[in-house]
């Protein structure tokens, strides 16, 4: 997939995107940024919800701006936030969309679902409602049913979202193997996630792109640079100009500063630094 | 207990729909006492104190529909949006959540009430004539307002209390608040009470029981008042004494025992959602998980693959409409409708012995009825089951597959069905009253008509609806489309509009059937102005 000079414009003149261009080949890709950073509007207008108001996204050399039927053909797509129809239960509505996906044979229509309800773990609520579900298993009915049809191009935003850490594993789990074989487009607050599933990334800001590359090699370029010390829990500023604070955070309950400097600043000790220090310096414009 | 009343009023009363709704109250209950006209014997005038305590009584009926409106919407508010948890961890004890929310459930029914009969009483005050007493009579119209309007208002309030408190559920309240409703006009014609047109007069054992027992009140005040000469009902109040009096206690009692049970009854959890049998329904097979892993499914984009679509969304719109309060309810009040239609002709016929409960007789009628209730049911039907996918926000999952665009042609399907399924119960009622009145001579060209003139007519309109919602953007700019669509087009108003009869397509038939020529050249007629009319709508389709 090529992006190509994206941009998307509301009609109250937010620029939403603002003129990315990114190439995203097979494997998961990670999305990154702050809430406003564009990344929800990026994945929309992927899958064909919105018009940009300029630019050209190619996927197996065919413009999907112009014939959105060339993607939805192989889409698999979940929302952040969607709604579910009231009174159909998991297996009706993953039937009606596996149909809207041109699943054609009945047989093996019920199979392909009970397959992705076991793989969510929803099997034993198949029957249920969807709209009685909790939130975490509504997620995973939404997983479910963008991986119907074995779809070739897949978007998920957020997909962890309100889910516990077994459950969190185990999406990770079926993110990581369906990602071998095609393109996954994950957008997710959790750097974590991004660290451990995506071989390439990119974090936007603004609508803008700010950088992209696998988080590995992102990472070592802040090697020598992180540097940390307990802190005062009402210390806010760092006196050191030298030095920028990209984080606060607790550890066991104590207060840590993290600082961006290239010396060590009086006090600090040197941290290996993560995916979450290369983010934060990179929203704050410090790389 | 003050701070849930105070809370749940004030959502009410802060809102401009409270308004708007007041308004329209007001305006009802006004156009009722201008034109209400109940003479109960010679020379009682209209704002007599017996003729406003007998109206009064009518009017209390109202208090069934205002509570089941507004009880649909407070009483089991906490659970609709799952609140309850929040609201049930606080220190509020639970009895005075329910005695709060009990109150100001009674105190917003009897509000609206009051509104309307404020309306009423105005609207008797402007009417001139000799039918009407000069003067202002506050104490007439505030007495029965007490001893029926509030009495029924209690006891309508308990009821419905305890039914959306013991199930939680809307579908079981308003069915329960209508079969309240239709038991109890059912009961009033059986009981031949003097409420009821062509009702022969009843013993005087019945008129103490019906009396003691009816929970309107109106047989105890007819029964209290049964001596008054006319003098006495143009200037003395009906006592609150006597059989009235005990009515009234019982109905207290009743009402306070049926707010006591929903006490008892109540649980703060949530609704039962599923069985347990339910969830393993679709328990996976060891051998299918192991199949369905090394399969990859093949996509069919063909014209058999959009077919496939259309049927899937018919079904999601009919599986929906199958488990939604709206068709039993609309099933349960066209029935009776027409039940209640159907019943009035033929017992009127009992005193003309010619009209016989004949397949022309109640297809006639249906077809008088059925076609503007009709317009109105299937553009609210249409218009919902459209937007559902919108307003419940799936539509993110449906509009990113590649075969969305057959959903006009599913929800067009699934509003033909019900069409179909509307008109086919109200055949079926036809031929129940022809059984059970011993007439069993089944004229089907006249059942026919219904198709003909009701059915067919429909099944174009409902086209017109999808592409009204197809070409608006809004659920409710496109329900406002197609409500004043169907009354200029299905209503004698396309006379003013349309020179051309032709173009007329949609507008109800107003032709009558006859035993010895069936619709006779009206039919084949009707047809072909159809056939113009499907062309022209299914030109615009395909536009």
């Amino acid at each position: 997939m090529i992006i190509d000079g994206l941009s998307l414009i509301y009609p109250n003149g937010v620029k939403a995107i603002d003129k990315m261009s990114l190439n995203i080949s097979q494997g998961i890709f990670g999305l990154l940024g702050p809430n406003g950073a564009g990344k929800s509007s990026l994945m929309k207008t992927l899958v064909g919800l919105q018009k940009p108001s300029s630019g050209q996204v190619l996927f197996n050399n065919v413009d999907i701006i112009r014939d959105p039927d060339h993607i939805k053909r192989t889409l698999g797509y979940l929302p952040q936030e969607f709604g579910v129809l009231p009174k159909a239960n998991a297996f009706q509505l993953l039937e009606h969309l596996a149909i809207l996906k041109g699943i054609k044979d009945k047989s093996f229509r019920k199979l392909h679902i009970n397959y992705l309800l076991r793989e969510v773990n929803l099997d034993q609520h198949a029957s249920r409602e969807v709209y009685t579900f909790s939130g975490g298993m509504r997620q995973r009915f939404g997983l479910a049913q963008a991986l119907l049809g074995n779809p070739q191009f897949i978007v998920v935003d957020e997909p962890t979202a309100g889910l516990d850490p077994e459950e969190r594993n185990r999406i990770n789990g079926i993110l990581s193997k369906i990602g071998q074989q095609r393109i996954v487009l994950l957008s997710t607050h959790l750097v974590e996630d991004v660290y451990q599933l995506c071989a390439e990334m990119a974090i936007l800001h603004s609508g803008k792109l700010k950088i992209t590359g696998s988080p590995k090699e992102l990472i070592k370029a802040l090697e020598g640079k992180i540097w940390a010390r307990p802190a005062a829990s009402d210390e806010a500023e760092i006196p050191d100009f030298s030095s920028v604070m990209i984080r606060k955070n607790f550890i066991g309950g104590e207060s840590w500063i993290t600082v961006f400097s290239e010396n060590r600043p009086d006090g600090f000790q040197l941290q290996k630094p993560t995916l979450e220090d290369f983010y934060f310096c990179s929203i704050k414009n410090l790389i | 207990m003050k701070q849930i009343i105070k809370f749940d009023l004030k959502l009410y009363f802060d809102s401009w729909f409270s308004l708007l709704a007041g308004a329209l109250l007001f305006g009802a209950g006004l156009f009722s006492g201008l034109n209400f006209n109940f003479t109960v014997s010679e020379g009682v005038f209209l704002n007599s104190p017996y003729t406003i305590g007998v109206m009064t009584g009518f009017l209390s009926l109202s208090l069934l529909f205002l509570a089941l409106v507004l009880g649909g919407k407070l009483l089991i508010r906490e659970w609709d949006f799952s609140f309850a948890p929040l609201v049930f961890s606080t220190p509020l004890s639970l009895k005075k959540f329910l005695w709060g929310r009990f109150l100001s459930f009674l105190i917003l029914v009897l509000s609206s009430f009051f509104v309307l009969y404020l309306g009423f009483g105005l609207g008797q005050y402007f009417r001139k004539g000799n039918e009407i007493q000069e003067g202002i009579f506050l104490l007439r119209y505030a007495y029965p307002f007490l001893v029926l309007g509030a009495f029924n208002g209690v006891l309508v309030c308990s009821f419905l209390f305890l039914l959306a408190l013991s199930t939680k559920n809307k579908l079981h309240l308003v069915l329960g608040g209508l079969l309240l409703y239709i038991g109890y006009l059912i009961v009033l014609i059986f009981s031949n009470s003097p409420f009821m047109n062509s009702a022969s007069p009843q013993a005087e054992s019945t008129q103490l029981i019906a009396a003691l027992i009816d929970p309107f009140g109106l047989s105890s005040y007819f029964y209290q008042s049964r001596d008054y000469t006319v003098g006495e009902r143009n200037e003395v109040l009906v006592g609150f004494q006597g059989v009235f009096l005990i009515n009234r206690l019982l109905v207290l009692v009743l009402s306070f025992g049926f707010i006591q049970t929903s006490f008892l009854l109540f649980t703060p959890g949530g609704r039962l959602k599923f069985s347990s049998r339910a969830q393993n329904k679709f328990k996976l097979l060891k051998e299918d998980y192991h199949s369905s892993l090394q399969t990859i499914p093949r996509p069919d984009f063909s014209l058999q693959g959009e077919f496939r679509s259309v049927y899937s969304y018919m079904k999601q719109d009919l599986v929906y409409a199958g488990k939604s309060i709206f068709l039993p309810v609309s099933v349960l009040l066209l029935l009776f409708y027409h039940g209640m239609e159907i019943y009035g002709q033929i017992s009127g016929g009992l005193r003309i012995p010619e009209r016989y409960a004949s397949s022309g007789l109640v297809s006639q009628i249906i077809l008088e009825n059925f076609y503007l209730i009709g317009i109105f049911l299937f553009g609210f039907l249409a218009n919902d089951m459209y937007w559902r996918s919108r307003t419940s926000g799936f539509w993110v999952l449906e509009d990113t597959t590649i075969l969305s665009f057959t959903k006009h042609a599913g929800h067009l399907l699934a509003v033909v069905i019900l069409i179909l399924f509307y008109s086919g119960l109200l055949m079926l009622e036809g031929v129940f009253f022809q059984l059970a009145y011993g007439y069993p001579n089944f004229d089907w060209g006249a059942y026919g008509g219904i198709l003909l003139f009701n059915t067919l007519p429909l099944l174009l309109f409902s086209v017109i609806l999808i592409l009204i919602n197809r070409v608006f953007p809004s659920k409710y700019s496109a329900l406002g489309v197609s409500l004043v669509t169907g009354i200029v087009l299905g209503t004698p108003l396309t006379d003013r509009w349309m020179d051309n009869p032709t173009i007329r397509f949609l507008k109800k038939f107003g032709g009558y059937w006859s035993d010895w020529n069936g619709f006779d050249v009206f039919a084949p007629f009707f047809f072909f102005r159809l056939i113009f009319g499907g062309l022209l709508v299914m030109s615009f389709w395909i536009a």
